[in-house]
């Protein structure tokens, strides 16, 4: 035990000594989340900018003054972008979208109200500079204003083949602009223990910096090998799976301190809460635990210190993204239970529970698939033959 | 030249002399890939919708309006399905009470919906309005018609027929350049694979600052130093050699998730040569942190820190188009978002070689500027002791 | 495998019985065996490859022994033993100090791995510190150190903890002159205090310097051990002669090992090196032949029987590095 505890020690004054066990711990970290706070601010919601689209219509065409007044209708109060609409004439539109006093231009060509009650064939030609999110938005509208007009042309023709009198054509075409009867998205209650978006970047990037975090602390055996300190190491008295033991420690406390400071910090940064601190402690251990097994399996196999870190970065990158630390993956059937028995997957899941008001018992499920994932790399670790580092 | 040829021939044949690297470039990327395809390929089931309800012809028409946006739906009850969103393994779940079910084709309809929290979630959200919207358009012609005394299977009927002989009036959008293409919506701002290879490959690429400082450590460097060889020499030469096998694994990842899981990465010269660009910057950065720092240790810290933050600032990990203003300038300074803007004209506007040629500039300028910010400290480190 | 560690007579700190070693088709060490007692200095002599620093990992315990056994003060070595390797101080051949910590902390970090504690071990610290001449250095993180200082820091861990066998693997290789002659006078030091040591070398100098008994090992195998004296005796007295110059073909050795009292020839680039029964009387004659069948000569020297001597006679090859 007092060998596990001077090479840990010693392991650690190292590390900060050449600094980098403050990088790890609090430097990128901390890093991190700041970048993320600075891109999405504390509200996950897009800033969108106003707009200016220039738009052109053909002279007495009620039906092409459509697209204008649909984009003058739209602000920023549902979601929407606010758009001032700059009327010009057809050959400037480019122009002005050229010069940068519109970020889009909308040709509505002449001859588009008669086409449109035809049905026949008409394009509105749209002249965009830089796409944005916010041209896209608007895009999407007239879209939508064009998809509604030709409903309109089409009912008056159904209208018209299924006898209904013409007078009330104008009546059916107004019916349909008007829209109808009302189709509305309501807002659901989610289920308590979903992330809020905020929450599960905080959590993703926590998981995904783990993997890199205790990965460091294992390829630290390659480094012992370069310093010729590993042969002697193996000739003091004391068993010699202690040494991987203690590189596992300084992986598992460097692992634990840089979780927490993570949790704490993003979620102070994004006003989030994770729950009552002993299932996020037991949640946090666990996956630390489960992290540093992995990184066993990469030392067994990998002969050099590239071989390590080039395979303890696939595994992270892999582990985090299939755990869902970029976005989750949506999967079903077997590939979904796959993805579930990820411990990155299962330490977002088990964060989801306690943040949701969830206590010990109930995150039984992801801190056992956790402990599980520890057990079985260790095992395989065991089991494949020793080409490694230790060997 | 042929020093810094020698140089980097040297470095190559170094990592290809162990055989057991074949199975770190060839073999163990390919889990890589198989996430890059879950993602991004043909089949990747990116979009995906529950619906909570029983059977009804609100819910068959919502599915299929769905379906034919490319959403996949599945029914389950409401406690799974909650369940599922919560986990993340699906976009959007949408519940179609018996109350909605029965208005529909008389009067107003509600359908609740709970967005999952990941960044695609909003996306279906407005396929699922569009969706909404089309069946209220086709609802409010009905009802028109029917109001005034038209048959309902005759007005719908006839509606399917004006329909079908008709065409809707289109918008045709004309970049700057002068492409034309039709306007497809907002799937357009997905977050393409190449977020990710830029992640890996700038990650992997700076391993090679530990081989710089072992080389330095060895005396090898000192040694190559005393030869006539410049550091600017012996610097290009490694990051050639780096440079090599980073791209030759960023190549290999495209090639294997387009073939395996057909991942889409537009015009595939173009979108090699960014690659290529992409990796001098990568392998120039490992160089220089090589070269400033003296331990292994410290290298790693610093080269993951570097990997992840400059990922995150450059748009590899969530699109740079939902960055806010100042932060996409801040994004600017990364060779990620460089990259990321070239790949996005390739993939997303179709564009060639030709026209990505000032982000390749730009990434041309980072990797001879690092280069020699490199060898400057390279020289400088030699003094000291190790 | 071969016999029990049987008891021996004299309380040997380290006997080596029959070890072998394969590495796949290699077999790097085959069947050696000797002993080392208390206060004895033991010189392992051969050229690089010979199995050297494979025979002292078996003995340290880093690697297993395919066959036969190593047995350190009375206790059986192996990997994963831990009792006798209490009682070895192994030096490697290579630097194995951590370059972030000071000279007293890597001390004081395998000491207390030792299981060294409390003032003994500040104590011990202070004194091997003393005994390298580090105590002004002692602070400083050793990457700043000289090439010598790591090199003595290397050696003092090893001996740090009074271990009744110290390993030394090549300790002198790339050291310059000065640091080289530090390190031998210290080893003549330890063998004063009653700690047997085993020493490894390719240069014969410091193996006729330093070792009460030396074994020759090459390829794997000890061709001979003993005293200075008794492997001496095994040459029969014959003289080493060097015959420098160029043109060296295969046809100047077949002239040179047709003559009565040569006894060996081994060809380098360079050189010629002989062993010749009666030399001063002689080399007239050796001259003429190595000449007559075209080589150009440019020096001769002629010295007395030396440990290079046996180790040609042995293995038909000359020592060098």
């Amino acid at each position: 035990m007092s060998h596990l505890l001077t090479m840990t020690l010693s392991d650690l004054r190292q590390r900060i000594r050449d600094k980098s066990v403050l990088l790890f711990a609090f430097v990128v970290p901390l890093a991190l989340m700041g970048v993320f706070n600075l891109i999405f601010g504390t509200s996950q919601d897009l800033d969108l900018q106003p707009v200016t689209v220039a738009v052109s219509t053909p002279a007495d065409d009620p039906l092409a003054s459509v697209v204008p007044d649909v984009l003058d209708g739209l602000d920023e109060t549902d979601g929407g972008v606010a758009v001032t609409v700059l009327e010009l004439p057809s050959d400037e539109v480019s122009e002005a979208v050229d010069d940068g006093r519109a970020a889009l231009g909308i040709e509505v060509p002449a001859g588009f109200g008669a086409a449109v009650s035809e049905g026949e064939d008409v394009a509105v030609t749209v002249s965009e500079g830089e796409s944005s999110v916010e041209t896209a938005i608007a895009l999407s509208v007239v879209d939508g204003a064009l998809a509604r007009l030709h409903a309109q042309s089409v009912t008056v023709g159904a209208a018209a083949a299924a006898g209904v009198p013409p007078d009330e054509l104008e009546a059916v075409a107004a019916e349909v602009a008007s829209g109808g009867p009302a189709f509305t998205v309501v807002p659901g209650e989610a289920a308590t223990q979903q992330l809020s978006p905020a929450a599960a970047l905080v959590a993703g990037q926590t998981g995904l910096f783990l993997l890199f975090t205790v990965s460091f602390g294992v390829l630290g055996l390659i480094e012992e090998r370069q310093n010729g300190t590993l042969a002697r190491l193996r000739s003091m008295p004391m068993a010699s799976w202690l040494i991987v033991a203690a590189k596992a420690l300084v992986s598992f406390v460097l692992g634990i301190v840089a979780t927490t400071v993570l949790l704490t910090v993003g979620g102070a940064m994004f006003d989030v809460d994770f729950g009552s601190p002993v299932p996020v402690g037991v949640i946090v251990v666990s996956v630390v635990l489960a992290a540093t097994s992995v990184m066993f399996l990469v030392v067994r196999v990998a002969r050099t210190a590239e071989q390590a870190s080039v395979a303890a970065s696939i595994v992270a990158l892999v582990l985090g993204i299939g755990g869902g630390a970029f976005t989750p993956i949506s999967a079903s059937g077997a590939l979904g239970t796959l993805l579930d028995l990820n411990p990155i997957a299962a330490f977002m899941r088990g964060l989801g529970i306690t943040s949701g008001g969830g206590g010990l018992t109930d995150i039984t499920v992801p801190v056992m698939i956790m402990l599980g994932f520890a057990v079985v790399m260790v095992v395989l670790s065991r089991v494949i033959p020793d080409r490694g580092v230790v060997s | 030249m042929s020093t810094v040829l020698a140089i980097a021939g040297t470095e190559l044949r170094r990592f290809l002399r162990d055989r057991s690297n074949i199975f770190f470039a060839l073999i163990l990327p390919l889990l890589l890939v198989l996430m890059i395809g879950l993602q991004f390929g043909e089949d990747a089931s990116a979009r995906r919708a529950l619906v909570v309800g029983t059977e009804s012809p609100l819910r068959a028409d919502l599915i299929t309006g769905l379906q034919e946006a490319d959403v996949r739906v599945a029914v389950r009850d409401r406690e799974s399905a909650l369940e599922q969103l919560a986990r993340g393994r699906a976009d959007i779940v949408l519940v179609v009470d018996d109350e909605a079910a029965a208005a529909y084709g008389s009067g107003d309809v509600g359908v609740e919906a709970v967005l999952g929290s990941q960044a695609t979630a909003p996306l279906v959200q407005r396929q699922v309005t569009s969706v909404l919207s089309g069946l209220q358009t086709r609802e409010g012609q009905v009802t028109a018609l029917t109001s005034r005394g038209v048959d309902r299977a005759l007005a719908e009927a006839t509606l399917d027929d004006v329909t079908a002989s008709s065409s809707a009036p289109t918008l045709v959008v004309r970049n700057l350049d002068e492409r034309e293409q039709q306007f497809s919506g907002m799937g357009q701002f997905d977050f393409g694979a190449s977020g990710q290879l830029l992640l890996f490959t700038f990650l992997s690429s700076l391993t090679g600052a530990a081989t710089l400082i072992q080389a330095r450590r060895l005396g090898v460097v000192s040694r190559t130093l005393a030869a006539p060889v410049s550091a600017f020499q012996l610097i290009a030469g490694q990051v050639l050699g780096r440079f090599a096998i980073a791209f030759f694994q960023g190549a290999y990842i495209m090639a294997a998730s387009s073939l395996l899981f057909g991942v889409d990465w537009g015009d595939l010269s173009a979108s090699l040569v960014v690659l290529l660009m992409f990796s001098l910057v990568s392998a120039g950065a490992a160089m220089v942190v090589g070269s400033l720092l003296d331990s292994e240790g410290a290298a790693a810290g610093v080269g993951i820190g570097l990997g992840l933050v400059l990922a995150a600032l450059g748009g590899s990990m969530s699109p740079l188009e939902f960055f806010p203003e100042t932060m996409r300038a801040v994004a600017n300074l990364t060779p990620h978002a460089w990259a990321y803007e070239a790949f996005a004209d390739i993939l997303r506007r179709g564009a060639g070689l030709g026209d990505v040629l000032s982000e390749l500039g730009v990434l041309a300028g980072m990797a001879i500027a690092l280069i020699l910010l490199g060898s400057w400290l390279l020289r400088r480190s030699v003094a000291r002791a190790m | 495998m071969s016999q029990p560690a049987a008891v021996r007579s004299a309380p040997d700190v380290l006997v080596v019985d029959g070890v072998v070693r394969r590495f796949g088709d290699l077999t790097a060490v085959d069947g050696v065996s000797f002993h080392i007692a208390p206060g004895e200095t033991y010189g392992l002599l051969g050229p690089n490859g010979a199995g050297k620093t494979t025979t002292i990992s078996i003995i340290a315990g880093l690697l297993a022994a395919d066959a036969g056994e190593v047995t350190v003060a009375g206790e059986r070595m192996g990997p994963q033993a831990v009792a006798p390797k209490r009682h070895i101080g192994l030096v490697p051949q290579d630097l194995a100090i951590y370059p972030e910590l000071s000279a007293r902390e890597n001390l004081a970090f395998f000491g207390r791995l030792q299981g060294m504690r409390g003032s003994a071990l500040s104590d011990r610290v202070a004194e091997v510190l003393e005994l390298l001449g580090l105590s002004d250095r002692a602070k400083g993180p050793t990457k700043e150190f000289s090439g010598g200082m790591k090199r003595r820091l290397n050696i003092g861990i090893g001996l740090l903890h009074h271990p009744r066998l110290l390993i030394l693997d090549e300790p002198t290789v790339g050291v310059d002159p000065q640091s080289r002659n530090a390190i031998l006078e210290s080893v003549e030091a330890l063998s004063v205090e009653g700690m047997a040591v085993l020493y490894t070398t390719h240069y014969m100098e410091e193996a006729e310097r330093l070792c009460d008994r030396i074994g020759i090992i090459d390829s794997g195998t000890l061709q001979a051990e003993g005293t200075r004296d008794d492997l001496l005796r095994l040459t029969a007295e014959a003289d080493t002669v060097r015959l420098s110059g160029s043109a060296i073909g295969p046809e100047v050795s077949a002239a040179l090992r047709a003559l009565p009292h040569v006894e060996r020839v081994d060809a380098g680039p360079h050189e010629l090196t002989l062993l010749v029964h009666d030399a001063p009387a002689r080399v007239a004659e050796v001259v003429t032949t190595a000449s007559a069948a075209g080589m150009a000569l440019t020096g001769v020297e002629i010295s007395r029987p030396d440990l290079e001597s046996v180790f040609l006679h042995l293995t038909g090859r000359a020592l060098r590095d």
